[in-house]
Formats: C-alpha cells, structure tokens, sequence
C-alpha cells in the first residue's frame, strides 16, 4: 500500500469455520474507521471467502488487514487500493 | 455435568470458585505466572456469561487462559432452550479463538488447538463451547487429527530485519535522549536481561507501562517506573523528553502516553512487537520491527560495538526529580490523619520476601501501587491494566498461588474492588491456598470520586460506601485472621507472622477517602507535562531544558 491518504479498497480474507468465522471478522471490521461500500460472502464447506469494499485511509486499511491476520482461523488476507 | 464427570476419571485438579468471574480471573493470572493457560469451566447460559469480564481482562493484558463452555443441545440450538446462550457469538470480539464444537470427533482436536493457541506468540483467551450431546456422546478416536486446521506458524515471529536493526541502532547511537520503555511482551519474550544490557550500554532510562512494572527490578539503577496516568513524576519526565523512544511489547496505551499527539509524533519511536497490528495502531513508528522482543534487542546489541559516553545531566535531572517526589510524598503522610497508602505499600514491601508475588485491585490502591510498589523479581506483578477490572485480585491471586504454591503471594486490593468478588475468600481455607490480602479501606470509588473533585466540580454521585461490611468479619467468617492495624509496625509485625507461619491473612488498612488524592496524575488527553503533582512539588517542571544542572544539585 504504497500511497497515502483516502482511497477505496477491496480486502479479501479466507478463513476457516464458516459462520463463525464470519461473525468474528466482522466483530472486527465494525471497529475499523472505514466507510464500508459492499461485503459479499461466499462459503466452501468450512473455509470462509469474504470480499470487503470499504472507502477509508490507507492505516485503517493496514489496521483491518493485519486485525484480520491475527486470528488464529484466518488463512490469507489480500488488501488492494482500487482508486 | 458431563465434562466434569469425565475430569473425575483423570487426573485434574478442580478448584469450586463462588463465582466464574472468579475462575475466569484466577485462570488468567494461573496462565501469567506458570506461563501456561488456566482452565475455567463453567456451565451454559449464566455459567458461561459470568466467564465474560474475565475473559475479556485476559484478552486486554494478553494472558493465557482457556474457557471451556457447557451449551444446550444441537437439536434444540436457537430455540431458546433453558440456559442457551450463544457464547462464541458473545466472546467473539474478546477471544484470540473461540470455537463450538458440534461433533465428537472435532472435541479433542478443538481443546488442543485452543490450549494451544492460549500461548502461541502473543498470549489471549481461547474457549471452546461443548454442547449437552456432544459431552455426552461415546466417542473412540481413530486417526483423529491433533489439531484443528490452524495455521500455527503465523504465530512464529519473523527474524528481525537486519536493515531496520542497523537504523535502530544508529537512531539509538545518535541519541541525545533516548528512553526505553517497556511493556509486558518483555516478558512473554523473557527479555529482562537484553532490556538492561541495553539501558546500561546507552545509558537510557527505562520506563514501564502498568503491566511493564512486572518486567525489570525496580531497584536497578536506570528503571524509573510506570509513566502515564498515574505514573511516575520522574518516569512521565523521561518519556516527555525523550528524542528517541525504543519501545518494547508495549501496544502505546493512551494510559501510558497521556495523549498521541501533537507531542509524541514529534519524537523518533523505535517499536519492537511480535503483533503485526501493534505496528503504528497508536502512533506511527520511525523504525517498525516485528520480531520477538528478546531476539531484535539481541540484535541491536550485535550491532551496538560502542559504549557511549552520554552527559549524565538528564538522568541527574530526572533522579532529583524522584528526591523531589519522595520528599514531598513523606512530607504529605505526616499531615495526613490515618494511614498514607504509600507508607503501607512500603512497610508490606520490607515484611514480605522480594519473590513475593503481588496482585492487585482496580482502584486508588491499585494506582497507588502503580506509584510506589517496588518489584524486584521479573514476574511477580499481576494487575488488570488494559480492562481495569475491579474485583480482580481475590481470585487472581487465587490461581497465582495455584500456579506457585511454594511463593508468598500478596493481594493489593480495595473495599470497593474487594466487596465485588470477596466470596472466593472460600478457596483459602478450602484448598489451603494461604494468601495475604490488604484492604485499602476508604469506603469509596477512590479513583472515580477523584475525578468528580476534579473533573466534575466536586459533586460526589454513587462513589461513597456505607461503613458496611466489616471486612474483618468478613475474614472470620471465612477463618481467616484479619486485623485492623493501628500502625505501620503492626503491620509490619503481623504479616512477617503470617508469611512464617504460612498462613493466610488480612489486613484492614484505614484511609481516609478526604486525603486520599493518588498524585502524580495526568488528566485524560492532557500530555505528560501537565501532569499534577503533589503538595511541595510546586517549583518542579517536567520539561527539560538542559539548563536544569545547577538547579538539581
């Protein structure tokens, strides 16, 4: 995430335990301070792919991605500045 | 009820608190002094919820502990069944990993995975909900996997960065006022021994978050204390003043610093974490190293080949600074009509053992033991510091002596702080678990009513007790010996005896709640500067000019 300031991003997360899974990303993703524009899910037997489009600075991306990171059932998490 | 009749097959110890908030905080200070995860096991619905607070102080202070839940049925799951809650749903944001089983086969793979990850990296709460079905199904493992599909090498910290190592070190080098503050991730990472090598080759003062107090000696020549909101005079001096900030396991508390900004942006900060999320969540680094603390700090001691010969006259400064506050402070318990906190704190510290471990409270106590407790062993301070949990101390220092049962161990604890959690008094004479608890008596929220005198125009709403209970009776109903001292020798005298004599006791310490004002403090937003000091201190200012030399002699 090379450039500062407000952009739109889109961050994408697989995790494993389905809903559950969801839920505590999402306990997360509430507390971040970014406008959230789109949250689509999808689900493969118990691996979570949740795709989240959310407008706000770059740090607040950088926070969210690496809150994310640290749960124990989250396998990858990708952020990418679209604008 | 069917876990727990399978635990009577094994070989377990079970401990009956009188309430799971209190297991809950007796297995998160179990897992900070065996540096293993306690095990609190509650039942559903109001079991588990009352495991709540304590699992969210543990997830706050990043202590190991596991929860292991009782859930209704899977068949009648959302139907509202008699004590159904949904408890990974409500822990979720308060857990590092919260799991409910829903099938035999997944029980033993999720309780090792849990255990596991309770200390895995940077320690937290996990917890593991058991259905009614799934306790009570007979399962034989074949080929089971031992963990669930976790993976746990996220958690091994990367090496440190040699590049971001060299710039550390030069910043540090170059240095005009470096400090080092230190947080409980010193250890987690068991890098008391680095964090001094360094200090002494740099000749930094070291300063300590509220849990960092537990972290290096407090009598070693260059540790200062905590700063921050009730931190030291000379500790928040440093910090204020620094021009280089190596901070170490520390997640930059607004406790700690008083405020983020403009001041500490303007200051080069060198942070070492294991968390990739700790890295510039509070204020942005110049250098940002994640590594284990232990391994970057051996690091930079690699790099570091010069010894530097620094002008003393800051740390001078701020030692007079610590004159100053010790004499003002003794100057302040003789005019004051009933016991000084401070001088309590300092006659228990010269009647119990230096490995004595120490928990306290949430409250003035709590802060007053921030100010003026020494610790002397690595490893010995337990407080609830990022939740500020009152009634956390009974069973806290309930399960440190579970986990340490040849070590004295000390509770620091308030009347408001005490009255919440005071049943699991129980566990003394039930399982011969003999601690020492002090009350600092002042029948009120202390610290609250502080900011009602100060921040509220002096109106005084729900922060005053009654004068009941008797705590004293409280102890006998218990059969524990309890005092109410009439001096600092008797004090003194009697917990010297009952630490003898092995034997538990407590101590009714009266305050008076009109004197008892916890100063240095700073107020919420204000920077460290502004800090209040006590009567005496007037004439004192925390901002260094270099000109203080003459003024410090």
């Amino acid at each position: 995430m090379a450039s500062k300031g407000i952009g739109v991003y889109v961050i994408e997360v697989s995790a494993f335990n389905g809903m559950d899974a969801l839920l505590r990303l999402t306990t997360i993703a509430r507390r971040a301070k970014l406008e959230y524009r789109s949250i689509s899910v999808s689900f493969d037997n118990k691996v979570v792919l949740l795709r989240i489009e959310a407008v706000g600075e770059d740090r607040e991306v950088d926070w969210l991605a690496a809150k994310f990171g640290r749960l124990p059932e989250v396998y990858a998490v990708a952020a990418k500045r679209l604008s | 009820m069917g876990l727990f009749d399978a635990l009577a097959l094994e070989d377990f110890e079970i401990y009956m608190f009188r309430h799971e908030q209190g297991a809950a905080h007796a297995a998160d200070a179990y897992g900070r002094v065996a540096r293993r995860p306690g095990i609190a096991l509650a039942t559903s619905g109001p079991g588990a919820t009352n495991l709540v607070t304590g699992i969210a102080n543990a997830y706050f202070d990043s202590a190991p502990m596991l929860a292991i839940t009782g859930q209704v049925p899977t068949k009648v799951f959302g139907r509202d069944a008699f004590q159904e809650t949904d408890i990974v749903g409500v822990t979720a944001p308060i857990t590092k990993f919260a799991y409910q089983v829903r099938r035999p086969e997944e029980a033993g793979p999720a309780i090792r995975t849990a255990y596991r990850l309770a200390v895995e990296g940077r320690p937290g709460p996990t917890l593991i909900d058991l259905p009614r079905d799934v306790q009570l199904s007979c399962y034989k493992s074949v080929d089971e996997p031992e963990y669930l599909p976790i993976d746990f090498t996220k958690y091994q910290p990367p090496k440190p960065d040699p590049g971001a190592i060299a710039s550390a070190t030069r910043l540090l080098l170059g240095a005009a006022r470096p400090v080092i503050l230190v947080g409980a991730g010193v250890y987690w990472s068991s890098a008391t021994a680095e964090v001094l090598e360094l200090a002494e080759r740099l000749q930094a003062p070291i300063v300590t978050t509220l849990p960092g107090k537990n972290v290096v000696p407090a009598d070693h020549p260059l540790v200062l204390g905590p700063a921050g909101m009730h931190g030291r005079a000379e500790a928040d001096a440093a910090l204020a003043n620094a021009d280089v900030i190596l901070a170490v396991g520390t997640r930059f508390s607004d406790r700690t610093v008083g405020r983020f900004e403009p001041e500490l942006r303007e200051k080069k900060i060198i942070h070492i974490d294991i968390d990739p999320s700790e890295h510039g969540k509070n204020v942005p680094p110049a250098i940002s190293i994640l590594a284990d603390a232990r391994e970057a700090l051996q690091a930079i001691l690699r790099e570091m080949k010069i010894v530097i010969q620094r002008d003393k006259r800051f740390i001078e400064w701020l030692l007079w600074i610590r004159r100053r506050y010790e004499d003002a402070m003794e100057k302040l318990a003789a005019r004051m009509r009933k016991f000084a906190p401070w001088k309590v704190l300092k006659t228990l510290r010269q009647a119990v053992p230096r490995n004595t471990i120490t928990v306290t409270g949430v409250g003035s106590h709590q802060m007053w033991a921030e100010l003026h407790w020494d610790v002397y062993v690595p490893g010995t301070w337990v407080t609830s510091a990022g939740l500020g949990t009152m009634g956390f101390c009974i069973p806290a220092a309930i399960g440190a002596k579970i986990a340490a049962r040849d070590r004295p161990v000390l509770c620091i604890d308030g009347d408001g702080s005490f009255q919440m959690t005071m049943n699991n008094l129980a566990l003394v004479r039930d399982y011969d678990l003999p601690i020492i608890v002090t009350i600092f008596d002042n029948r009120a929220l202390m610290l609250v009513k502080q900011w009602q005198i100060f921040l509220y125009d002096r109106r005084i709403v729900a922060t005053e007790y009654s004068k009941w209970p008797d705590f004293t009776k409280i102890a006998e109903a218990y059969e524990i010996e309890a005092i109410r001292p009439a001096s600092l020798e008797e004090i003194d005298s009697t917990v010297r005896r009952a630490i003898r004599n092995n034997e538990p006791l407590v101590v009714v310490v009266d305050i008076d709640n009109s004197e008892d004002i916890v100063l240095p403090w700073v107020k919420p937003g204000d920077w460290l500067t502004n800090a209040i000091l006590p009567p005496g201190m007037e004439d004192v200012s925390l901002v260094f000019s270099g000109e203080e030399a003459v003024a410090t002699q």
